[in-house]
């Protein structure tokens, strides 16, 4: 089945995808991106079976499982990471939330910061290398990074801290130089970034294993709860507001939002930047 | 001061801070924490909870009493796995709840649950109240049911009140297909020059039409 | 440009009331939810909520809570639409923060009036 057999989406189907997909994700398609959209949609309607989109989207919505539904979002998200990804929410942090964080907490206690999933590391490690750069209060608060994922192959990865070009090439050049050695193309972080983050291997929905993991002022939980299905985000939401301090923040991933999952948590705006806050005061 | 170093770069270290509790709760301990004057006591009852028997009564029956909304959330998400035809029908009662947080959280779990729902569409879609008829057209319009169209078609031919048909247009908007254009003459023409009604069905007709 | 945010959980709901609410000198703004409609809203400059009672996630009793406690947005008029017609509804907007209260179906004079008197002209 080529493309050519496949038939093309009228914009009135386009209108009537875009809307029932705004009203699960939250996420909203410009015209401008209608290349984009389609040529996924074929691409799921090819996987699928389909040759006209009614007869796709039928399927799809109706589906008991949710599981197509599910692989056309993971479709439509393109996800790579690299360091300094989504750099505006770091910039946040270092300007607004640690000051923020650093008033809540009484002298001695350490500032504590989860990044989930960990992947192969480079969030966590955009994390320590922006609050050393940026971050005047490291001067008198410690801060701990902790750092998980559910594999543990990129968890080993991560733990050696060896990229690809690719992966630092967000990185201003002055600080490339700073925190990596290069040998053939290959960057090594520097141990002092390293040892700074502790890594686990967790299952954010496991259950019993993950309600060890606690008290964090601060976390990150970026591109992960999109590739949930509706049940395991609320889930996920509740692990991550019980894994937390009152006052602390949470970020997600840039087209993710917890308009779709849990008014748990207080909105807040830094700038054009949204973070969620769990509440200071009796957890309402 | 400045970034913690972990004591091994090398290990593994599991950063876990483990509740240190005086004694272990019982399910019954923790049912009786569900009552507790302190919310999170109560948010991990629930989260302790989930996944003993009964535990689905227990968390309908604090339901109703619970004004915190973070536990409330808790409750239903808790409620979500392994729901029974029981809980259903004390979900459907929320539906009559003055809290609109418990009505929302009735209406998203049985959005969840489509064959659970379908066994009490029929008495929903009959109710007296017109505001519980929207409620069950708003879990028809995002439930995954085969009949969710044939639903929608007769509601919007048979019931009496503009919002309920309203609401079920709306919900055809998305779900519509050649069938409905058969139908839409007969809804319009039961709400003559009503202004929202007549918007909905130009707006389906549209979308039909470009077939 | 007087800004406008509809918040209301039917799309064909948002788009009626936008096609009503429209005008040259107006920007309407849409949200699916009261979580969303904070989202969207804080840090930017609204003139005018209009606020569906039953959505999901948080209801509009709820979100005009969160607008009167958000220094910024406090002061920004909210007409309150539902589906409810009883006093109690009407008084219990009103006790949330809400300027107005419609029922539903709107009419659609009605609406364009209260918005014009409110946003000042159209």
């Amino acid at each position: 089945m080529t493309s050519e057999t496949l038939e093309k989406i009228a914009v009135a189907d386009f209108e009537r995808f875009r809307s029932m997909f705004y009203r699960k994700t939250g996420i909203h398609f410009e015209n401008s991106k209608r290349y984009f959209v389609d040529k996924r949609l074929h691409e799921r309607m090819k996987a699928t079976g389909h040759t006209n989109f009614k007869s796709y989207f039928t399927f799809m919505r109706f589906q008991a499982s949710g599981e197509e539904f599910q692989n056309l979002v993971n479709a439509m998200t393109v996800n790579e990471t690299y360091f300094f990804r989504e750099e505006y929410q770091f910039d946040a942090m270092t300007r607004y939330i640690m000051d923020e964080l650093d008033s809540y907490r009484p002298p001695g206690e350490d500032l504590r910061i989860w990044s989930v999933p960990s992947s192969t590391g480079e969030e966590p490690y955009s994390i320590a290398i922006h609050l050393i750069e940026n971050w005047k209060g490291l001067a008198h608060r410690d801060v701990e990074i902790a750092s998980s994922d559910i594999d543990s192959n990129v968890l080993a990865s991560a733990k050696k801290g060896l990229y690809s070009k690719r992966s630092v090439q967000n990185i201003p050049t002055a600080l490339v130089k700073k925190y990596f050695i290069e040998t053939n193309g290959q960057f090594q972080l520097c141990d002092d970034i390293r040892e700074s983050v502790s890594f686990s291997l967790a299952n954010i929905l496991s259950g019993t294993n993950i309600k060890g993991f606690r008290h964090f002022d601060l976390v990150f939980c970026r591109n992960l709860l999109i590739y949930f299905d509706d049940e395991s985000r609320k889930k996920a939401a509740h692990v991550l507001f019980d894994a937390m301090k009152p006052g602390g923040y949470i970020f997600l991933g840039h087209s993710e939002s917890m308009s779709r999952i849990s008014s748990m948590f207080k909105v807040r705006k830094f700038g054009d930047v949204i973070a969620y806050q769990k509440p200071l005061v009796g957890g309402a | 001061m400045g970034l913690k170093k972990k004591s091994n770069a090398s290990d593994d270290i599991v950063i876990q801070q483990e509740e240190k509790r005086s004694a272990q709760r019982t399910p019954q301990q923790l049912v009786a924490d569900l009552a507790s004057p302190d919310s999170s006591v109560r948010r991990w009852a629930v989260r302790d909870l989930s996944g003993e028997e009964n535990a689905h009564k227990a968390f309908l029956a604090r339901l109703p009493a619970e004004n915190d909304p973070t536990v409330i959330e808790a409750l239903f998400s808790a409620l979500e796995h392994n729901m029974t035809d029981a809980d259903a029908s004390q979900l459907i009662g929320m539906l009559k709840s003055e809290q609109v947080q418990l009505r929302n959280g009735a209406i998203e779990l049985m959005q969840q649950n489509p064959d659970l729902f379908a066994h009490n569409v029929h008495k929903l879609m009959q109710d007296d109240d017109p505001d519980t008829r929207i409620f069950c057209v708003d879990i028809i319009g995002a439930v995954a049911h085969p009949d969710a169209l044939s639903w929608l078609h007769h509601i919007a031919l048979n019931d009496d009140n503009e919002n309920v048909v309203g609401t079920a247009l709306d919900k055809l908007a998305e779900v519509s297909d050649c069938s409905t254009y058969d139908i839409l003459q007969t809804v319009e023409s039961r709400f003559p020059n009503h202004a929202y009604i007549s918007f909905v069905i130009s707006l389906i007709r549209n979308q039909l039409g470009s077939a | 440009m007087k800004t406008v945010m509809i918040v209301d959980d039917a799309s064909t709901v948002r788009m009626f009331h936008k096609m009503l609410v429209s005008s040259d000198d107006r920007v309407v703004e849409e949200a699916e939810n009261g979580v969303e409609a904070l989202e969207k809203a804080i840090g930017t400059h609204i003139d005018l909520f209009l606020v569906d009672v039953n959505m999901p996630k948080m209801d509009g009793y709820r979100l005009c809570k969160e607008i009167r406690q958000n220094e910024l947005l406090r002061a920004v008029p909210i007409i309150m639409i539902s589906t409810e017609s009883a006093t109690q509804d009407a008084q219990r907007a009103y006790q949330c923060g809400a300027n107005f209260y419609m029922t539903k179906p709107v009419n659609a004079d009605s609406l364009k009036s209260v918005v014009s008197a409110v946003l000042g002209g159209s």
